[in-house]
Order: structure tokens, then C-alpha cells, then sequence
């Protein structure tokens, strides 16, 4: 015997059926259990997954739950690692999968129009085949979208010299929680028509509206491109290294790190052969012309040789660069190869101040006797620290407790506690480290404005209400 | 290979238990599935498979027909196996899945019954080549006679445009003996052939075009007479009990010597090389393994154990039209071979073009193309998109399963007759040409232009 709630449903299944087109509307479990989860642990059901095709139909959709009090969970690849698709109070997910395209590439504005679920590594190919370029190169490229990115405001090894992809996003199109269509920005370069609202929506983690289109800024491709990884005996002289280069006037096009134990978990399987008592490692590319190619180069090589150098590699070929990538990639999936958990933070401070979190991370990790490893986006400041530990609840809570620590260590150097994954509801607990209570009270006045039943993306970000809270 | 549904069910639940470990859920398995691209509906990528996988484990129910449905809806193309940061065998994950529902009773009764009376023995199968068995009428029912070239596939779904074998008026091993000698004086050796129902049934000229090319390097040619259906069909059904049978066959026919076994088929190579010995335990184990090291892909024989001058100097005309490789699955990402037929295919056709992506999956699959022909129409509708932005005339490839498929998408995209297999585009340089008229269409098109 069906409950009311479950007929109620039932209903709601069928209208919402009704304006979508065929085979849009899922509401088997089998079909549901596929829209419970991203790339964390926390998991939860909703009662119908929505699949639209375009923007009117996300609008409708819209509209629909908003007149029915139905909570939405926007969802794009589902790749995220804090579980801000994860639709915690059931009701609807809707998947931006289906709306796909690359609708115009511009190439003579420089501006790409994408759909949401347009893989981000399709949009770079698909602009590079024109001759243009879109930065932002999220780790997850391959498999995250491109909606996605800009709900997140994704990062990437690419920011240290162009930034994250907020700043790449010139207009959306965006569909409200009562189901109304607005635009936001341009495709102009300079444009003061009234808010600057674009900002608003880049990073809001699908609590304020759904992305439903993008205009995209776009730069030249650059045809030169040259990798070298250089092998230090200390971490603390790698870091200095990463300071050294960047005050010397050379930006590269990334400048990633990698510590001990991110070098040891990767090192076996991708047989990088790195010298014995290797304690540190960067992996530099620069880009431009050729001339400047070469001349960066070695500006970088000569820096890093005011410190004892293991040795420095420079990549022969485009598929000795591309290898040295998929290891710095691979890191994170090498590590679960040490311990079975995993626990993926993405710190950020500000750059001048990465030796100092770094150090700060290696006496956590002595204070809790667990291995954690640090690598990432030395460039930007970016950290990613990865606490390891065995599968039991003794060392899973000494884990807990090792990323408090990290987090508040990141505050107390300026720092946040995310630079790109977002906050979602694994970091909802260490909000109001950052993020101060008149601050707060802001972001949820803005977020009562646009959806004042509280239906879009529910539970997520802001710390849940507690006595204090307003 | 467990026959009982609690040895399988227990064996799922042990492969489901080790892949799981290594899934973090990223959904890279997505963003490569051809399958995915086509429903972008979470169900049917890896990752959503697993997570019901699990989910099955943990309530320890038995597989709903829609759970049925969505473990059925995998190529097995290894894309995502290729893909995954974690190195998940989501293959492994889905043949365990299969031979669970295969136990329970919920895979087709259709397939089962042309597996288990048609392929286990080749003779029944011969029989209804020839049009005589009992089961010609369910395997060929409803067909229209109006064309002697097309000859229907038995499922109620099919649709217009599918594409469906023609089966060959003489199988390949009723045309050759069992041993085709070397000519006189130039004998270098002997390997054995393993030929697979394909080659057998519907692409003769395959065949003759392995042997053709063999036999001109100077080898006697052995085509064991007691070998039959590799198996892949029937495991990728779940239809492991069958299995045993089909096996044992193969191992008997090719002996224990040390020739060489050739194989042309993707699907095929990767059943013998990695399949068996998976598939088998303790001494039978021990022979699979034997026969895994001993078989390769006509390609890698070729280059890598005659080299590629012995075969460049037996080259006698060259296709002067364009012509492009598509990558089998089971060739490409199954066994690793993935250099040699493009040198082969560079030494023989000056024209020869990479197109972009050239291992996506075609679609085939095996039966998938049969049964899931929805999907797989627009997969192909893909493929044969790159097939013409590279501006490929013709296109080779190593396993029958996708020159089928290939064949039958160029034809609707109004390019006749413009598959080969790779055996097949050497075999013609080097002068081959089949004796058989409606044979010989297929060969038209390249013969024209030289």
C-alpha cells in the first residue's frame, strides 16, 4: 500500500512526465539510485531524476516545484567531491546532461556558447580546432561539465597564470527557482548595464538559480609549449623554488608540486624513475612563442639551481609531457594504493604563505601519526592535502580531527578551507571559519530573495541552522 | 566457471566486493562510454552499474528485470575499464552480473537456445547454412525471400536499416582442407588458424584472405578441423555453463604443439589469450595459458614475428582510394594491438588516412547491434561521421563483428560495400581475389581503382 506522500509523488511523476519529452522523466529505483550520489561518500535518494532537453523545459520544471514545494537538486557530471548534487531532501534531481551543445564558437569575439553538459575537455577541442584556448583545466576536465565548473568555479593547474573559470564567464543564462529565464552579462568585453550579476551565480553551487547557458571568453591558443619536471632533495627547498620563479617575472602556464609521498604513490605504478631521496618535485610548463618558450625556460631552470637540484628533466617529446601529466594526475586515485581512505581537502592560501602551510601540514601530520600527502597548484597556492588512513574508527578519527586542524591552520595564514572544490556538505561544518556570522546572515538574505521556499540545492553550504543562527 | 546460482551469486559478490575498493565515483567512465553518450542517463555508465551492483549486494534480493535490462546494456567495449584512474574491470563486474541472471533465469531464452544447440555443434549449424535443421525456422523465420544476398537475422525487433549477415552459400572450412600446405620450396614453418563463426559463416573471404596471405610467406596452414565458436557470444550472455563445452573443443583441435594459432578476430583473440584462462582453474588452466601464449593477432604475426619487409616485398598493387582503420575494441584495447595493422595498412594503401577516434566503439558488439539496436545505430551514426570526416573512401578493420556493423552503416550512409577486413585489404595487395561472384562485390570497389 503506497503512503500518501508516495502517491502525492506518484502525481507529481506524472505531471512533471507531461512536459518533458519521452523518456526524460525517471522515477524507477534502478534508474533513481544512478542520481544519489557524486564522487563522495554521502549519499542520498531522490524520488524523480528530470532530464531536459532545453531551457524551457528547465524552466517548466522549475516552475512546477516551486508551485509544489518540491526540493531541486541541480546536477550536472555528478563528479564533485563534496556532495553538492547529492539531493539530500529527496525530491527532484535535475540533470543537465542532455542539454549538451556547443552552440557557436565565436571566433572573432573570441566567445563560445555551451549548454551545461558540454564535458569540459570537449569544449577545450573543440575551441583548439578553431585556434582559441579556454583555460580553466579543472583535474576532473575529462569528466566534469561545463555547468558544473561554473556552479563550482573551478580552478585548475592553468589558474597561476590565467585564473579560474569565473573569470572566463561573460553572461549566463540562468533559471530561477520560480522557474523565470534571465540573462545575465554579455558577450561584450565591457559592459556596466546595470549589477555585474554574472558573479553571482559563478560559484553559488546551484543554490540560486540553474545554469542553463554560457558565454565563454576565449584567448589565443598559444602554438609553443615545453614541460620540465625538476627533482629537489627537501620539500621546503621545492616550495622556495615555486617563490623564486614567480618573482623572477616568469609566469608559467602551470607550476604544480608534488611531496614525497605523492611522488612514492605515483612513482611505482607510472615508472617515472625519479632519483633515490627525492623529497620534492615541480612540474613547470611555460607557453607562448617559441623564443619565449626557451627563454622562460631556462630562466626557471637557472632560479630553481639556486638550491641544490636533484635533477631536471626537460620533456623530449609532446608524449613524455603528457605522461608527466597523467602521473601529476593520477595522484590522487595512486594514493588510495597506501591506505584505503582517502580524505581530499583543497586548501588555499595566499602564495607567499605556501611554506608555511606546508610546514604547518607535516606537524599534523606528526601530531595525529598519519600519512598525509601534499601536491597541487604551487603556483596559486592551491594545496591539495590528502589525509590517508586505514579503513577503522580509531584512525578515522584522529583523520577528522587532522582536517580540522588543516583547515584552521589555513585560516590562521589567510587562507581558506576551499580553493576549488567547494563547500557542498562536507564543509559545511567548517563554514564559519571563513566566513563570519554578518557575512553569513548576507548570503542567506540573498539566498531568501531568490528562492524564498528554500527549494534549490536545500542543505547545502551554509552550516545548518542552529539556535544562533538567523 | 560456477554453474549453481549460489556459486554465483557468491562469485558476483566476490568480483563486485574487489572492484568497488577501487571505485571513487568520479564518473571518468562516463565521459568515455558510448553508450552513455548516446541515453545520458546515469544507469547505463560504469559507475552507475557499480553502484547498483552494490546495491543488489547489500539487499540481497534477486535482479529485477530492469536491473536485467541495464547489465545487458554494456558493449563491453573496455573504454571505461581503459579510462578508470582506479583501474575498475567493470567487464569483469557485468560477466559476473550476466551469468547471475543467466542463472536466474532472465536472460534470453532465444540466445540460449541458438547457443546451446547451434554453436556447440558446428554441424547443427552447417545444417541450417545449408537450410535443413529444425531450427532454420527460428533462425530464419519470416524472412522475405526477395533477396538472395540478405538473408534476415531471427529477432521479432528488428528494424529496417539493421544491419543483418549474409550468410555465405559455402562456409570457409567446407572450401579448404584441414592443411594447406606451403608451396614447394618455400616453406618457412607452421601455424595453426583459428577461424571463429564470423569468418566461418559469413565472411568467408576473411578466411581465405588469412590463409592467402599465410600461405604466401611460406607457411602450411592447419585448420583443426574439431575447433568452433570461441565462446565470447555465450559469456557475454551469461551463459556460462555452455561454456565448458566450447572450451574443451578449442584446447582438444589445437593440441599442445608449439605452432602458432592465428586468429582475425578481435573478439576471438581476446577470448583465447585472456578469456580461457580466466575462465578456468588448476590443470585446464594451465593448457589455457599455453594456448594464450601461443595465439596472435594476424596483425602482430605479421609484423612482429615475419616482419614487415617479408610482407612488404609480397605486395603486389596498392588501393589508390582512401582508406582509414577503425580499432576493434576487443584488438585495440582488449589485446594491445594497435600499431601493427596500421603499418600493415600504411605498407599496402599509400592512400591510408587516420580518422579522429578511431577505437570508439562501432556499436556491434557482437549481439548488442542485434538487440539494442536503437543505441546502437546511433553509435555507428557516429563512427561512420568520423569515417567521413577523414574522408575515407573505405575502412578496415580487424574483427568480423565490426565490419558488419560498419558495412551495414555505410550502406545506409549510401557507401556501398566499403568495409574490409584488414586481412582482406592485404590479402588483395598482394593479388588475392575471391572466386565467388557475390564475393567478389565486396572486393569491387578498390579493384576498380587501382
Amino acid at each position: 500500500m503506497a503512503t500518501r506522500t508516495e502517491q502525492a509523488m506518484a502525481e507529481h511523476a506524472r505531471r512533471l512526465r507531461q512536459i518533458l519529452p519521452e523518456g526524460a522523466l525517471l522515477d524507477k529505483p534502478e534508474d533513481l539510485r544512478g542520481y544519489s550520489y557524486d564522487s563522495q561518500v554521502i549519499e542520498a535518494m531522490p524520488a524523480v531524476v528530470c532530464l531536459p532537453q532545453n531551457t524551457a523545459q528547465v524552466a517548466a520544471v522549475m516552475a512546477y516545484c516551486h508551485q509544489h514545494d518540491l526540493p531541486v537538486t541541480p546536477r550536472g557530471a555528478a563528479s564533485g567531491t563534496t556532495g553538492g548534487a547529492v539531493p539530500v531532501r529527496g525530491g527532484v534531481v535535475l540533470s543537465l546532461q542532455r542539454m549538451n551543445a556547443i552552440e557557436e564558437i565565436d571566433t572573432r569575439n573570441f566567445v563560445v556558447t555551451v549548454q551545461p553538459g558540454v564535458f569540459t575537455a570537449d569544449l577545450h577541442k573543440a575551441v583548439e580546432a578553431e585556434g582559441l584556448f579556454y583555460p580553466p583545466d579543472p583535474a576532473s576536465m575529462a569528466f566534469s561539465s561545463i555547468g558544473g565548473n561554473i556552479a563550482e568555479n573551478a580552478g585548475g593547474m592553468r589558474a597561476v597564470k590565467y585564473g579560474v573559470t569565473g573569470a572566463y564567464v561573460m553572461g549566463l543564462e540562468v533559471v530561477l527557482p520560480d522557474g523565470t529565464i534571465i540573462h545575465t552579462g554579455s558577450k561584450c568585453i565591457k559592459d556596466v548595464v546595470g549589477f555585474t550579476m554574472t558573479p553571482l551565480f559563478v560559484g553559488s553551487e546551484g543554490m540560486l538559480g540553474v545554469i542553463t547557458k554560457a558565454w565563454l571568453r576565449l584567448v589565443p591558443l598559444q602554438r609553443h609549449r615545453k614541460t620540465c619536471r625538476i627533482a629537489f632533495g627537501t620539500l621546503a627547498d621545492t616550495i622556495l623554488s615555486v617563490t623564486n620563479i614567480l618573482q623572477e617575472g616568469v609566469v608559467p602556464l602551470t607550476l604544480e608540486f608534488m611531496d614525497t609521498l605523492a611522488i612514492r604513490a605515483v612513482n611505482d605504478g607510472m615508472k617515472l624513475g625519479l632519483p633515490e631521496g627525492t623529497g620534492g618535485m615541480l612540474i613547470v610548463e611555460v607557453e607562448g612563442g617559441e623564443a619565449q618558450v626557451e627563454a622562460d625556460m631556462r630562466t626557471v631552470l637557472e632560479v630553481c639551481r639556486r638550491v641544490p637540484v636533484l635533477e631536471a628533466h626537460m620533456a623530449a617529446t609532446h608524449e613524455e609531457s603528457e605522461r608527466l601529466w597523467k602521473a601529476r594526475r593520477a595522484v590522487g586515485a595512486a594514493l588510495l594504493r597506501l591506505k584505503p581512505r582517502r580524505f581530499n581537502e583543497d586548501i588555499v592560501v595566499p602564495r607567499a604563505r605556501i611554506s608555511e602551510m606546508s610546514e604547518r601540514i607535516q606537524a599534523i601530520a606528526g601530531r595525529y601519526e598519519l600519512l598525509i600527502a601534499s601536491f597541487g597548484h604551487a603556483g596559486d597556492g592551491n594545496i591539495h592535502v590528502n589525509v590517508l588512513a586505514e579503513d577503522t574508527p580509531e584512525e578515522l578519527e584522529r583523520a577528522h580531527q587532522a582536517v580540522a586542524d588543516i583547515f584552521q591552520a589555513a585560516t590562521a595564514l589567510e587562507g581558506r578551507i576551499s580553493g576549488e572544490h567547494g563547500i557542498g556538505l562536507a564543509k559545511k561544518p567548517f563554514f564559519s571559519l571563513n566566513i563570519d556570522q554578518p557575512t553569513l546572515r548576507f548570503m542567506r538574505v540573498l539566498k531568501r530573495t531568490l528562492d524564498p521556499k528554500g527549494l534549490l540545492n536545500p542543505g547545502k553550504v551554509f552550516p545548518d541552522e542552529d539556535r544562533d543562527a538567523v | 566457471m560456477t554453474d549453481g546460482i549460489d556459486e554465483r551469486r557468491a562469485e558476483f559478490a566476490r568480483v563486485v566486493s574487489e572492484e568497488l575498493k577501487k571505485c571513487s565515483k568520479c564518473g571518468s567512465c562516463a565521459s568515455v562510454c558510448p553508450i552513455y553518450a548516446e541515453k545520458r542517463s546515469e544507469a547505463f555508465c560504469s559507475r552507475g552499474k557499480m553502484q547498483l551492483a552494490r546495491a543488489v549486494l547489500q539487499s540481497g534480493q534477486p535482479l529485477s528485470d530492469r536491473l536485467a535490462l541495464i547489465f545487458n546494456d554494456c558493449l563491453l567495449c573496455l573504454a571505461c575499464k581503459q579510462n578508470c584512474p582506479g583501474g575498475v574491470r567493470m567487464d569483469k563486474v557485468l560477466l559476473a552480473a550476466r551469468a547471475l541472471l543467466a542463472a536466474e533465469g532472465k536472460q534470453s531464452k532465444v540466445k540460449r537456445l541458438i547457443f546451446s544447440h547451434l554453436l556447440t555443434a558446428p554441424a547443427a549449424m552447417r545444417a541450417v547454412v545449408k537450410g535443413g535443421s529444425l531450427a532454420q525456422p527460428l533462425l530464419f523465420s519470416g524472412i522475405p525471400a526477395s533477396s538472395g544476398l540478405r538473408r534476415r537475422f531471427p529477432l521479432p525487433f528488428l528494424a529496417e536499416d539493421q544491419p543483418v549477415p549474409r550468410v555465405a552459400g559455402v562456409p570457409f572450412r567446407r572450401r579448404l582442407p584441414e592443411v594447406v600446405p606451403a608451396a614447394p620450396g618455400t616453406r618457412r614453418g607452421s601455424v595453426m588458424y583459428f577461424v571463429g563463426c564470423a569468418a566461418d559463416y559469413l565472411f568467408p573471404t576473411i578466411g581465405e584472405s588469412v590463409v592467402y596471405i599465410l600461405h604466401a610467406l611460406g607457411y602450411d596452414v592447419i585448420i583443426p578441423a574439431g575447433q568452433g565458436c570461441c565462446g565470447t557470444p555465450v559469456e557475454v550472455s551469461g551463459e556460462t555453463d555452455i561454456l565448458h563445452g566450447l572450451i574443451a573443443a578449442n584446447l582438444a583441435a589445437f593440441g599442445t604443439g608449439g605452432e602458432p594459432i592465428i586468429t582475425a578476430c578481435g573478439s576471438g583473440g581476446l577470448m583465447l589469450r585472456q578469456g580461457y584462462a580466466r575462465l578456468l582453474t588448476g590443470e585446464d588452466k594451465r593448457r589455457a595459458e599455453q594456448l594464450a601464449a601461443r595465439t596472435l593477432d594476424l596483425t602482430e604475426f605479421l609484423v612482429d614475428r615475419c616482419g614487415l619487409p617479408a610482407v612488404e616485398a609480397l605486395l603486389k598493387r596498392s588501393c589508390r582510394q582512401p582508406l582509414t582503420y577503425h580499432e576493434s575494441c576487443h584488438l585495440g584495447r582488449g589485446l594491445g594491438v594497435q600499431t601493427q595493422p596500421r603499418q600493415l595498412l600504411r605498407a599496402a594503401v599509400p592512400t591510408f588516412v587516420e580518422m579522429e577516434q578511431a577505437g570508439r566503439c562501432c556499436g556491434s558488439g557482437g549481439t548488442y547491434g542485434a538487440t539494442h539496436w536503437a543505441t546502437s545505430r546511433g553509435i555507428l551514426a557516429r563512427k561512420v561521421q568520423y569515417i567521413r570526416q577523414a574522408g575515407a573512401a573505405l575502412v578496415a578493420t580487424g574483427c568480423p563483428s565490426c565490419l558488419l556493423q560498419l558495412e551495414g552503416g555505410l550502406a545506409n550512409a549510401g557507401i556501398a560495400g566499403a568495409a574490409l577486413h584488414t586481412a582482406e585489404v592485404l590479402a588483395w595487395s598482394m593479388g588475392y581475389m575471391p572466386e565467388r561472384s557475390a564475393e567478389r562485390i565486396r572486393f569491387a570497389l578498390p579493384e576498380r581503382q587501382a
